[in-house]
C-alpha cells in the first residue's frame, strides 16, 4: 500500500462517507442531555466552518462534504508544514 | 468526547492547557531527536579545516526514515480527522466515533501520535468549533495523553505476555476510550458542573460500548492499510 493512498482514502471518507454519519448526539453530549448539564456549555467561538457545514452552501450534503475535504486537507497541510519546522536550521 | 467550553470550569481548563503544553513540548523534542540527525561540526572541521561556519554544520536534518515518518504523520492525521467525522449509532439515540489516539501511537510511536491527535483536535476546535478552545487542553489530555501515551505504554507492557498482538491492540484501544471518558467525567465532576456519582458511571457505561467501535476500526484500519506497527 502506497502511503500516498491514505490521503485519497481520507478525502473519500471525509468528503463522501461523512454524509452518512449518524446525527445522534455522541456519548458525552447524550450524557450531558440526560444529566441536565448540556446548558452549561458556552460557545463564544463559532469556528470558521461551524457544525461541519460549509457556510453559504445550500445543500446540506454538499456543505458537509466540502467541510470534510477542507478539514482533512488543513490537518494534512499543517502536519506537512510541521515537517519543515522539525527540519529547520539550528542557530 | 470533545468537551465544549463551559462544561469544565476555567481553573480546570487552564490547568489542563498547561499540562498539554508541557506534554507537547516534550513530544516535539522527543520526535525531533528521533527523526533528525545532526551534522557534527568537529568531524567536518577535522576533515577540511575551519569549516564550522558552513550552515550544514549547524543543521538538524531529517533522516530518510524521518522524512517518511513525517509524511505518514500527515497522512494519518488527515485519516483520523476524516474518521472522527463518521459517527456510528451505538444505542438508544447515541452515537460514537473513533478517537484514534491509540491507533496513531501504535503506528507512529507515542510522541508522534500525541502530536498528530493534538493537531486534529486543534483544527477541530479552531476551524469547526468542535470542542472548546479553552477546553482544548483537557481534550488533548483525554484523547491524546491518555489514549496515545498511556495506551502505548500499556501496550508495550502487555506485549511482554504471550497474548497475540492484535488481541492486545484491540483490548488497549477499548481501554483508551473508556479511560478517556473516565478522565473526561472526572474533569466535569471536579469542575462542580454535576456530581461525580451522576456523570462518572454514565460516561464510562456509554463509552464501554463506543469503545467496541474503536476496537473494530483500529484493527481493521491497521490490517486494511497494511500499516506497520511502530517499533521503538
Amino acid at each position: 500500500m502506497k502511503v500516498r493512498f491514505i490521503l485519497i482514502i481520507s478525502l473519500l471518507i471525509s468528503g463522501a462517507l461523512s454524509i452518512f454519519a449518524s446525527s445522534y448526539p455522541d456519548g458525552l453530549e447524550k450524557v450531558a442531555e440526560d444529566k441536565d448539564f448540556l446548558e452549561s456549555a458556552i460557545s463564544w467561538w463559532g469556528g470558521l466552518i461551524p457544525d461541519y457545514a460549509m457556510p453559504g452552501v445550500a445543500s446540506g450534503k454538499l456543505a458537509t462534504a466540502l467541510a470534510g475535504i477542507i478539514g482533512a486537507l488543513i490537518v494534512f497541510g499543517l502536519l506537512y508544514l510541521f515537517g519543515f519546522i522539525v527540519n529547520r536550521q539550528r542557530s | 468526547m470533545h468537551l465544549p467550553d463551559g462544561i469544565i470550569n476555567n481553573q480546570i481548563s487552564v490547568g489542563f492547557i498547561a499540562v498539554a503544553v508541557g506534554f507537547l513540548i516534550a513530544s516535539f523534542s522527543k520526535l525531533r531527536k528521533s527523526l533528525t540527525e545532526k551534522v557534527v561540526a568537529s568531524k567536518l572541521a577535522l576533515a577540511d579545516g575551519p569549516a564550522i561556519e558552513s550552515p550544514v554544520n549547524q543543521r538538524s536534518l531529517l533522516t530518510k526514515k524521518g522524512k517518511e515518518r513525517m509524511e505518514l504523520m500527515a497522512m494519518l492525521g488527515a485519516l483520523i480527522f476524516a474518521l472522527q467525522m463518521i459517527n456510528f449509532p451505538v444505542t438508544n439515540g447515541t452515537s460514537g466515533h473513533l478517537i484514534g489516539g491509540f491507533l496513531l501511537a501504535v503506528t507512529l510511536g507515542p510522541w508522534a501520535g500525541l502530536l498528530v491527535i493534538s493537531m486534529v483536535l486543534a483544527v477541530q476546535s479552531l476551524v469547526f468549533a468542535d470542542g472548546g478552545l479553552l477546553a482544548l487542553g483537557a481534550n488533548i489530555f483525554n484523547m491524546g495523553v491518555i489514549a496515545s501515551l498511556g495506551g502505548y505504554f500499556l501496550y508495550r507492557l502487555l506485549s511482554i505476555s504471550k497474548l497475540p498482538q492484535f488481541v492486545i491492540i484491540g483490548f488497549v484501544s477499548w481501554l483508551t476510550v473508556v479511560s478517556a471518558s473516565l478522565f473526561c467525567a472526572l474533569e466535569i465532576g471536579l469542575s462542580g458542573t454535576i456530581n461525580f456519582s451522576a456523570v462518572v458511571p454514565a460516561m464510562v457505561k456509554i463509552h464501554s460500548l463506543i469503545g467496541l467501535g474503536e476496537v473494530l476500526l483500529t484493527v481493521l484500519i491497521i490490517k486494511a492499510l497494511r500499516l506497520k506497527l511502530y517499533e521503538g
